[in-house]
């Protein structure tokens, strides 16, 4: 029939945007959730790579692992911390730039980053050898993509939101490795060197609430947020 | 007598009369009424469908009003509604009206006044030109007269013809003016047919039918082929309509209407060639479905109707249409029944294959305890096994075997196997869980049926032969579809160990001896209930069938089968109580309670033993027979003229063909054939494979591009889970879950890796290999693939069936056969690229080698295995210029994730890359890469 076509059309729109879309807007008095990733045991130190292939260029300087990263006091760095499917809440803003992961003497820097879907990462070769670009996302499309040293950057495109954080690796040096976090919603935050984290803004209700981390695992917690308050919650993870 | 005693004359006969009229008028009455009515039920019906016909239309049209005005376009619509009645408001304005008629007026005018009188001149003065040019060639004398004459009235002519051409200008621009004034109505009333023009078709179907009824006739349909006149629409009047007029029989139309009616088209086919029944009759409902003593071909009703597709279509369907007859002929097939029972059509069949296994060797390959057990009850020891029941005693049992003990060519004494250590049994576990077998057997708790369940395989095999057997299995037995693994004879012995261990019982049992004396008696009961039928039993090789032939079951005289003592109560059942009242009944009634139990009417006679009926029980279910019975309801003696004769196109021939022999052996069990489809509630398709599911939401990955999402081969589409409306999943790859579990228990590898590991899709690949690689591989596969645990293991295909499954992906993917011309290869074309561009082969290769590309940092090349760990390798570069066609390895080049989304390969060329080693853009590389593959020497 003739109009079915259009009627189609308005439909698959909605389908893309509508029906998924977290709803963003203005949040009066919204509360806060704080708190560490914290350790528990003695810390573990970190070793140094292996480098087996390219060692004139990623042996140059000694790297150590980022798979587990403890502070003398047992704080964990990139710890991506998140409010599992939150639905309404603050707006979400769109970076000035695109976030960048840099390949720079065969590790990837930063280590853990998170973003919201829709966001471009771009991911950068400072390194005088090929790197194979290569995302491993459940959600998302893949890619799979050559890095010259000549060609400086390339862009990944988001666009769903991921359970879990989408690993980036480089095919040709096995240990290279980075982790992005992409929500649909802008309530997460990634763990500095002292493992704090901060979520704000939230609008007052239950949530859960979940810490992640490559190689300890995941926790979630229920939080009760409140108007106006920072409420705290410290995950301790366990080996 | 009343008239006694009374003269003639004062005798009246006016009762008599009266009374005689009366009958006669009652007969005229009877007359009429019977032939109006009585014996032309049809009429009523016609009636009765043409009413239900209108109500439908009306209905209609007020169901698509209804809808219409609930959609988008319904405020469109109303807008251009309002649009057109304001111009036809301004149209009907006095002012424009008389503009309109003054326009008009001012046209015809000019028309008639003016044009007409110049374009009459025109005509003249070009028919005076003729004459007088005429005159100039025949007085030469006066020449120069003539030729004033005629440049005077060349003037006249120009001057005429500059007048007609400006009034019509002028006319134009009046006619112009004219439809300027109407534009607007006519432009939106033009825009209005858009939206309605369906409902106004509809519309106009129901002003035709309500104003006149169709005229009441005998609906007729005469195929001079087959002799045969079709009144059946009389009554079923809506068969080949729309479907909706009415559900109700027989006004109802035809079900699955556009497949079946649109592939035989009622003006040719008529109705009785599908379904029998009594065409020409119209005199009664019994009469018309034949359902009529003695009558040969009563009305097939429901699936029974299926059996008529044999007539045309042959034995070799698989039809949609047909699917309870093609689940008959796989039974009848699979089951073996024409190995007894001769059967026009599967002549071809019985020597290619064996439906039970090869005996030659059984006292080498099986357990005596087993083998006498099996005998008598083969579905005790695993019920879905295809060998029936004979209901033998225990002694008729061990005699059969002791006879096929006596003429086994192999023979073993020690029945146990050695004894291994629990290490050795797990890997032989781990072998047999990933190497394929769980693609064909099953184990009691996993695996497909393909081929026989081996949860009691240990209580069955003799540990040696097994070792042989898995070795080579065309060795013992010749005829069976089981490949070879290309097993080390370690891997066969491990096998072999944990198939041992499979058993429900899990001691060694003393195996019985035989006593040979019974030899005779068992040869005797084979020869009576031909094993060798099924089975290769040596001496009995060229021994004759037993049973009855079938050919022509489907139109067998009902005297002659033999419903014993049991006719009247069978017969009862199903409704009837002699078997002439509906031959077709009685016939199939026969036929199905022979399949439910072969030896019932034997019950309650007095027969000699050796006269007693022999067939086996093969338990088969309801729906089974049900199937069985379509299936030889439609071995008819019946001849069908040519033209009817279904004759598929010879693509589509060789495709079926093909997957015949996919299916044979099984290639769906491994290999994914097509993708997931699916439609969504929209109406929007996608083609490509479900990556995960969660929250309701599903994560697609494309594989086809698609229009309503805007994206490609390779992307990732979402939807919910709510909004598919179909979802056909893709066939193939049944033992993935199975083999995706094993590989992750048994051998360690990861989640996101196990997808490298499981058998390759075969999407598109009549588009990627060459037909000859592709044959070669199929008769004698090589490891393309070194790290998998799976194996492709060699069919000892005959070379039909190899160059069958070449042709049926070269047709299913539109790809060339069997020639294809590689200029890649050509001595000359690499010349040409040499001479347009230097060195054009050397910088191909310095890219193939640099360190940036590194082909062979994942490929292995020839014997040239890559560094790292074995599941991080690509397959052989060294064959490719034989494997692959180059278009692929172009379209590979460029953008693998479109071909074969999730792939390891990335994508190397883009632009401005590599510029170094070989200048130009990717597509000049790719060429360049690409002819130097097709030439690679290692």
């Amino acid at each position: 029939m003739k109009y079915k076509g259009f009627f189609v059309l308005i439909i698959t729109l909605f389908m893309s945007s509508q029906l998924f879309a977290y709803e963003g807007g203005d949040v009066s008095n919204g509360g806060t959730v704080s708190g560490k990733a914290i350790f528990k045991g003695a810390a573990p130190a970190r070793a140094a790579i292996d480098v087996t292939k390219d060692k004139e260029v990623c042996a140059a300087t000694e790297h150590l692992s980022d798979l587990l990263i403890v502070s003398a006091d047992n704080a964990i760095k990139n710890v991506i911390v998140s409010i599992v499917d939150i639905e309404k809440g603050k707006k979400i803003e769109a970076p000035a730039a695109n976030p960048e992961l840099d390949q720079n003497g065969c590790v990837f820097i930063p280590h853990v980053i998170a973003i919201t879907a829709g966001t471009t990462i771009d991911i950068l070769n400072s390194d005088a050898v090929t790197h194979n670009v290569h995302t491993y996302p459940e959600e998302n499309t893949a890619v799979n993509k050559a890095q010259p040293s000549s060609l400086k950057r390339i862009s990944i495109e988001t666009e769903f939101g991921e359970e879990d954080p989408m690993k980036v690796a480089c095919d040709y040096h096995g240990w290279m490795s980075s982790w992005v976090g992409i929500f649909e919603h802008p309530y997460f935050a990634v763990t500095g060197d002292d493992g704090t984290f901060t979520i704000d803004n939230i609008p007052a209700g239950a949530y859960e609430v979940k810490a992640w981390q490559e190689e300890l695992g995941e926790l979630v917690k229920t939080v009760a947020v409140k108007a106006g308050e920072t409420t705290t919650e410290n995950f301790e993870f366990e080996k | 007598m009343i008239f006694k005693n009374k003269l003639e004359e004062d005798k009246s006969y006016a009762p008599l009369f009266l009374a005689l009229s009366g009958i006669l008028m009652a007969v005229l009455i009877w007359v009429i009424v019977d032939e109006a009515v009585i014996i032309r039920p049809w009429k009523g019906y016609q009636k009765r469908f043409y009413k239900l016909e209108k109500e439908f239309l009306f209905n209609k049209v007020l169901d698509e009003r209804a809808a219409f005005e609930k959609t988008d376009d319904y405020k469109n619509y109303l807008d251009i509604k309002a649009k057109l009645d304001q111009a036809t408001e301004r149209y009907n304005s006095k002012d424009v009206k008389k503009r309109e008629k003054e326009l008009i007026a001012e046209l015809n005018r000019l028309k008639k006044k003016e044009l007409k009188p110049v374009t009459s001149k025109l005509i003249s003065a070009r028919n005076k030109k003729l004459e007088i040019e005429y005159d100039f060639g025949h007085h030469p004398k006066k020449k120069d007269y003539y030729l004033k004459k005629i440049k005077d009235i060349e003037a006249d002519i120009a001057k005429y013809e500059s007048q007609q051409s400006s009034l019509v200008k002028k006319k134009d621009a009046i006619t112009q003016n004219i439809s300027l004034v109407s534009a607007d109505v006519q432009k939106y009333t033009a825009e209005l047919k858009q939206y309605t023009g369906v409902i106004d078709s509809i519309d106009a179907k129901y002003e035709a039918v309500k104003r006149k009824r169709p005229t009441l006739q005998v609906y007729q349909t005469f195929i001079p082929e087959l002799d045969e006149a079709d009144r059946c629409m009389s009554c079923h009047s809506g068969i080949k309509k729309e479907p909706g007029i009415s559900d109700e029989n027989p006004y109802k139309a035809h079900p699955d209407r556009d497949y079946y009616i649109g592939n035989h088209p009622v003006e040719k086919f008529g109705c009785v060639v599908c379904h029998d029944g009594q065409g020409r009759a119209l005199t009664s409902v019994e009469e018309a479905h034949g359902e009529v003593e003695y009558w040969l071909t009563p009305l097939l009703r429901g699936k029974n109707a299926e059996s008529s597709c044999i007539k045309c279509h042959g034995m070799d369907m698989d039809f949609e249409g047909a699917k309870t007859l093609a689940k008959g002929k796989k039974l009848f097939t699979e089951k073996g029944c024409y190995r007894c029972h001769e059967t026009k059509g599967f002549q071809a069949l019985e020597e290619s294959e064996l439906t039970g296994p090869d005996l030659t060797n059984v006292a080498y390959s099986t357990k005596p305890n087993w083998l006498v057990a099996w005998i008598q009850h083969p579905k005790h020891l695993r019920p879905d096994t295809s060998m029936p029941n004979f209901d033998f005693s225990r002694d008729e049992a061990e005699a059969i075997a002791t006879y096929l003990w006596k003429v086994s060519e192999q023979t073993t004494e020690n029945f146990n196997s050695p004894q291994f250590s629990a290490s050795e049994i797990d890997e032989g576990r781990k072998l047999f869980s990933t190497k394929g077998c769980y693609v064909c057997h099953s184990d009691g708790n996993e695996g497909l049926d393909f081929a026989p369940n081996l949860f009691n395989i240990g209580e069955k095999l003799n540990y040696d032969y097994a070792v042989n057997w898995l070795l080579d299995p065309k060795k013992y037995q010749p005829k069976s579809v089981m490949p070879n693994f290309r097993l080390s004879e370690n891997e066969a012995r491990l096998m072999a160990a944990y198939l041992m261990t499979l058993k429900t019982n899990k001691e060694d049992k003393q195996q019985h001896t035989f006593d040979m004396s019974l030899a005779d008696a068992g040869e005797k009961l084979i020869q009576r209930y031909g094993c060798f039928s099924c089975h290769k039993i040596k001496g009995m090789e060229k021994v004759g069938r037993i049973g009855v032939e079938l050919t022509k079951i489907g139109s067998k005289a009902i005297n002659f089968l033999d419903f014993g003592v049991l006719e009247h109560e069978l017969l009862h059942e199903v409704g009837i109580k002699y078997g002439h009242e509906n031959v077709g009944l009685t016939r199939r009634t026969w036929i199905k309670n022979k399949l439910k139990e072969p030896r019932i009417f034997d019950e309650g006679r007095y027969k000699l033993p050796k006269d007693k009926l022999r067939m086996p029980n093969f338990e088969f279910t309801d729906d089974e027979i049900e199937a069985l019975s379509v299936f030889l309801g439609g071995l008819v003696e019946q001849e069908i003229p040519s033209n009817f004769v279904y004759k598929p196109t010879e693509k589509k021939k060789d495709y079926n063909d093909g997957f015949k022999v996919v299916e044979k052996f099984n290639c769906l069990g491994c290999h994914q054939f097509t993708l997931d489809t699916i439609t969504l509630n929209n109406g929007s398709v996608v083609e490509g494979v479900i990556k995960k599911e969660k929250k309701g939401k599903v994560y697609f990955q494309l594989w086809k591009e698609s229009k309503e999402f805007k994206k490609g081969p390779g992307q990732t589409v979402r939807f919910k889970k709510d909004d598919i409306s179909i979802h056909e999943k893709g066939i193939g790859a049944k033992v993935a879950g199975v083999l995706t579990a094993n590989l992750i228990k048994d051998h360690g590898i990861s989640e996101k890796e196990v997808v490298n590991y499981l058998p390759p899709r075969l999407y598109g690949q009549g588009q990627k290999t060459q037909p000859a690689w592709l044959y070669g591989f199929l008769k004698s596969p090589i490891i393309l693939r070194p790290w998998y645990k799976t194996v492709m293991p060699t069919f000892n295909m005959s070379d039909e069936e190899a160059e069958k499954i070449v042709k049926y992906f070269a047709i299913r993917d539109g790809a060339e056969y069997p020639f294809e011309y590689i200029k890649e290869k050509n001595r000359g074309y690499i010349n040409d690229q040499e001479r347009k561009h230097s060195d054009y082969m050397a910088k191909a290769g310095e890219l193939f080698n640099s360190p940036t590309v590194n082909c062979i940092s994942c490929h292995i090349r020839g014997d040239v295995m890559p560094e790292g760990k074995p599941s991080d390798w690509a397959p052989d570069l060294a064959i490719s210029k034989d494997r692959l066609k180059p278009e692929w390895i172009t379209n590979w080049l460029t953008d693998p994730q479109t071909i074969q989304p999730g792939t390891k390969m990335p994508t190397f060329f883009s632009k401005g890359m590599y510029q170094d080693i070989m200048p130009g853009d990717p597509e000049f590389q790719i060429q360049a890469v690409k002819t130097f593959l097709m030439n690679f020497n290692n």
